[in-house]
Order: structure tokens, then C-alpha cells, then sequence
């Protein structure tokens, strides 16, 4: 491998962990409170509310409804407007974050729903507020499951982020795309290749890891 | 101290009326065991989830110490459900803290400073002689243990009035024994009135006081308990007096 290759490699890898992780970190701030929305406003759940939770699924539905590739040129103006460009990494991160909030939101209510509802029952007893059960008996709770779900996200982000290479992402979707697709160099296409699956088996291997370590419910 | 007066229930499933509690009337004296027997699915979980206002009553009104707590907002109940715990069936123990952060949830949703709440803490371990198992989390408990871990959790800021939701009924007998001797010394050194909701007639021999019979969310009948284990008049309260699992 030629000392150019090795850092073309790099810079791709570096690339892709930044966007992967820093849309990843996005999409949970957008996702988690959705997701909490969509929970807390089921019916019979603490803020009981049909219009609110049938609104904000009808607009998760629709952000999922459309595939990445074409969110990403669809965005293009939002996003110039918001970081100055449309291409590169930074203008990557703003789609994807988009991209995968809806995602995270689904993952997080379905967490919340692995709650036993005694519990929430035995903490309003207690007279604790809707805010206090969120942040001290919900999260806590379905921290397992909220670390599985963003291992889960991260893996699908690391995906979507190689797909936004074919349009100007950078990472290793573009080289991939550019060593590939229009002119085949085979070393250069293994490598993206082991590089993108050493990031996902990482990613997930860090996260059960992680999620064994918080859970005490065995 | 606790009084009940034509408190009916309805749920609508689907536009379809049920009524869980048809004008139940009752009185609950200070310092009294008391104890809601009934099949299940006789809206005595419901009956008792009203006194707490988790379930708030179609009709009718709830006397907590003389105040009519039903008019209350949800935020003046939440001073209200401090002053009265409540232990379940299934525990409902946080799985994500240890036995002591379980104890001091309720303390720590008011601002006890923290000193404090270890105090009482300990104390309450004291009580339910669980010391050792401080640090430990729920998962390693047994049932028993974990429903030790629940009553100290419902008594940590010190309440009037204790509700027991089936707090037996997922226990073995000895345990169930164990349990319901600390609810009676619960009951006697710290004056706490019980409410105790059951299936098992020997659960409300073993402790109780006065005792109601409820079917299809009426009370059907209401005595001291030894007077409805010799007199029973209704069929249901002689059924559960006299369980049989013969099929014919």
C-alpha cells in the first residue's frame, strides 16, 4: 500500500466515524424527545392525547418514508442554508441526523414500551411528577434498550453515510464510489470494504458491551 | 380517616360501557386493617387505585382525613400520595437501582437533603431486616425480599396509609406468612392504617380487622372479620370462605 492510499484510507475512515457519530449524537436529540412524545401521549399512558401522538407519528411516518438518498438532495437547500455547503462531511451530517431522528424516535418509544407499566403505576403513587418519571424512573429503566437502539442507529448512520458518498459526503462511501464506481481499483475497494465492516462489528461489539454493563435486570 | 361515599367507575373500551365500581360506600378507620376480598376482575384493584386517585372516579367522592381529595389538581394529589404508600403484586421495584435507591426514590422526589434520606434509609433497612443487601439490586432479591425492599420504599415518607395491592399473592405461604406479620407490625408500632386488597380469605383472617366482600364492583358485604367467617350471608363471601378446586 502506498503511503497515499494508506492516508486516503484514513481520512475516509476519520470521515465516516465523524459523520456516524456526530449525526448519530444529533438524531438522538431530535429522536429521543419524539420518541418520549409518541410514548407519553399513547393512549392510557401519562399525557393520554390522540391529536399529539397520531400528529407527530404521522410526521415520523413521512420522514421514514423517504429514502435516504433522496432526502439528501431534497435537503440540499435547508441544508446550505444552515452550514454553508452542500458537500463534504459537515454538510453530510445534517441529512443523516434528519434521516435517522424519525428512526431513533421509533427505537426509543419502542424501549419505553418494555417497561412494566407497575412501575410507572408505583411511581405516580409516590407522587412523582410526569417530568420526574421521565427523567428518573423512564430513562434509568430503558437504558439497556436505549444503548442497544443507539448501536442499532450508529450501524444504520454508518450505512447511510457510505449511500451520502455517492453524492458528496466524503467518507468512505466516497471513495468507495469514487475508486469503484468509476474506475474499479480492487485494493482500494477490499479495503473500504473491511474498513466499513470493522467499523460496524466495533460499533456493535463497544455497545453490548456497554449495554451488558448498565443492565441489572438479571 | 378514609371514606368512600357512592364512588362509581366506568371505562369505555371501544365505546362499550364497563362499570368497575357500582356506588361503593365505605368507611376506613384510623389505625385499622382493612381488607377488600374479591375474584379477580371484581374491581377491588380499581376500588383501590381510587383512594390514591391513580384511577380518578367517574362519580362520587373521596374523604382522606376529612379533605375531599377528588376535586383535587393533579398537582395538589401529589402532596397528597406522599402521605400514602402503596406496595403490588409484581413488586414494581426499579431494576435499574439497588435496594437502597429503591427505598430513597420517594425522598429523593422532594428535596430531602441526602444525609437525611441515608438516615431513614437505614432505619427503614433496620426495619425490614435487609441490611446486608444494601447495595445489591432487585434482581438478585427473592419475591419475599423484594416486597421487604417495596414496603420500606411505600414507608419512607412516612405515611398515614398503606394500600397492599395483592401484595402476597405471587409469594409461597411461609413467605407470604413472613410478609404479612411485618405488615402487622407495621401496623402496631408505627399506627398505620392498611388497606389491604386480596383473593385469599386466609390472608384477611391472618391480619385484618374489618373486611368488604366486592363482586361486579359492589360491596356486598361489609363486617369485622370475625363476624363474616360465622355469619356469612352473601354466596360469593361463603364461596371464598370455602374454595374448591373440585370439577364437576
Amino acid at each position: 500500500m502506498s503511503e497515499a492510499t494508506f492516508w486516503l484510507l484514513a481520512k475516509g475512515t476519520w470521515e465516516t466515524l465523524v459523520m456516524t457519530f456526530s449525526s448519530g449524537f444529533f438524531s438522538f436529540l431530535l429522536g429521543l424527545p419524539l420518541g418520549i412524545i409518541l410514548f407519553l401521549t399513547r393512549e392510557r399512558q401519562l399525557l393520554a392525547n390522540k391529536s399529539v401522538n397520531r400528529t407527530t407519528a404521522f410526521f415520523v411516518n413521512i420522514f421514514r418514508s423517504i429514502p435516504f438518498i433522496i432526502l439528501i438532495v431534497w435537503m440540499i437547500p435547508f441544508t446550505r442554508a444552515l452550514v454553508g455547503t452542500s458537500i463534504g462531511m459537515k454538510a453530510a451530517i445534517v441529512p443523516l441526523s434528519i434521516g435517522a431522528a424519525p428512526f431513533v424516535a421509533r427505537l426509543v418509544e419502542n424501549c419505553l414500551l418494555e417497561i412494566p407499566y407497575g412501575i410507572i403505576e408505583a411511581a405516580r403513587s409516590m407522587g412523582a411528577s410526569t417530568v420526574q418519571i421521565v427523567r428518573r424512573v423512564l430513562m434509568p429503566e430503558a437504558l439497556p434498550a436505549l444503548v442497544n437502539s443507539g448501536s442499532l442507529t450508529l450501524i444504520t448512520l454508518v450505512g447511510y453515510s457510505a449511500m451520502g458518498g455517492a453524492v458528496g459526503a466524503g467518507g468512505l462511501g466516497h471513495i468507495g464510489y469514487q475508486y469503484g464506481y468509476v474506475g474499479y481499483d480492487a485494493f482500494i475497494m477490499n479495503m473500504v470494504l473491511l474498513l466499513l465492516i470493522g467499523i460496524v462489528f466495533g460499533i456493535q461489539f463497544l455497545g453490548d458491551r456497554l449495554s451488558k454493563r448498565v443492565d441489572h435486570r438479571k | 380517616m378514609i371514606r368512600l361515599e357512592g364512588v362509581h367507575k366506568v371505562f369505555y373500551k371501544k365505546d362499550k360501557a364497563i362499570k368497575a365500581l357500582d356506588n361503593v360506600s365505605l368507611e376506613i378507620a384510623t389505625g385499622e386493617i382493612f381488607g377488600i376480598i374479591g375474584y379477580s376482575g371484581s374491581g377491588k384493584s380499581t376500588l383501590v387505585r381510587t383512594i390514591n386517585l391513580l384511577e380518578r372516579p367517574t362519580a362520587g367522592d373521596i374523604y382522606l382525613a376529612g379533605q375531599a381529595v377528588t376535586t383535587l389538581s393533579d398537582k395538589q394529589l401529589i402532596h397528597i400520595r406522599r402521605r400514602i404508600g402503596m406496595i403490588f403484586q409484581h413488586f414494581n421495584l426499579l431494576s435499574s437501582q439497588t435496594v437502597y435507591g429503591n427505598i430513597a426514590f420517594p425522598l429523593t422526589l422532594t428535596d430531602m437533603p441526602k444525609a437525611q434520606i441515608e438516615i431513614r434509609v437505614d432505619e427503614l433497612l433496620e426495619l425490614i431486616d435487609l441490611k446486608d443487601k444494601k447495595y445489591d439490586f432487585p434482581a438478585s432479591l427473592s419475591g419475599g425480599q423484594k416486597q421487604r425492599v417495596a414496603i420500606a420504599r411505600a414507608l419512607a415518607s412516612k405515611p398515614e396509609i398503606l394500600l397492599c395491592d395483592e401484595a402476597t399473592s405471587a409469594l409461597d405461604p411461609q413467605t407470604t406468612r413472613s410478609i404479612l406479620s411485618l405488615l402487622k407490625r407495621i401496623n402496631l408500632e408505627l399506627g398505620i392504617t392498611i388497606v389491604l386488597i386480596t383473593h385469599q380469605m386466609e390472608v384477611v383472617r391472618a391480619i385484618c380487622h374489618r373486611v368488604a366482600v366486592i363482586s361486579q364492583g359492589k360491596i356486598v358485604e361489609k363486617n369485622s372479620v370475625e363476624h363474616l367467617f360465622n355469619h356469612a350471608k352473601s354466596p360469593i363471601t361463603q364461596e371464598l370462605l370455602n374454595p374448591s378446586l373440585i370439577i364437576d
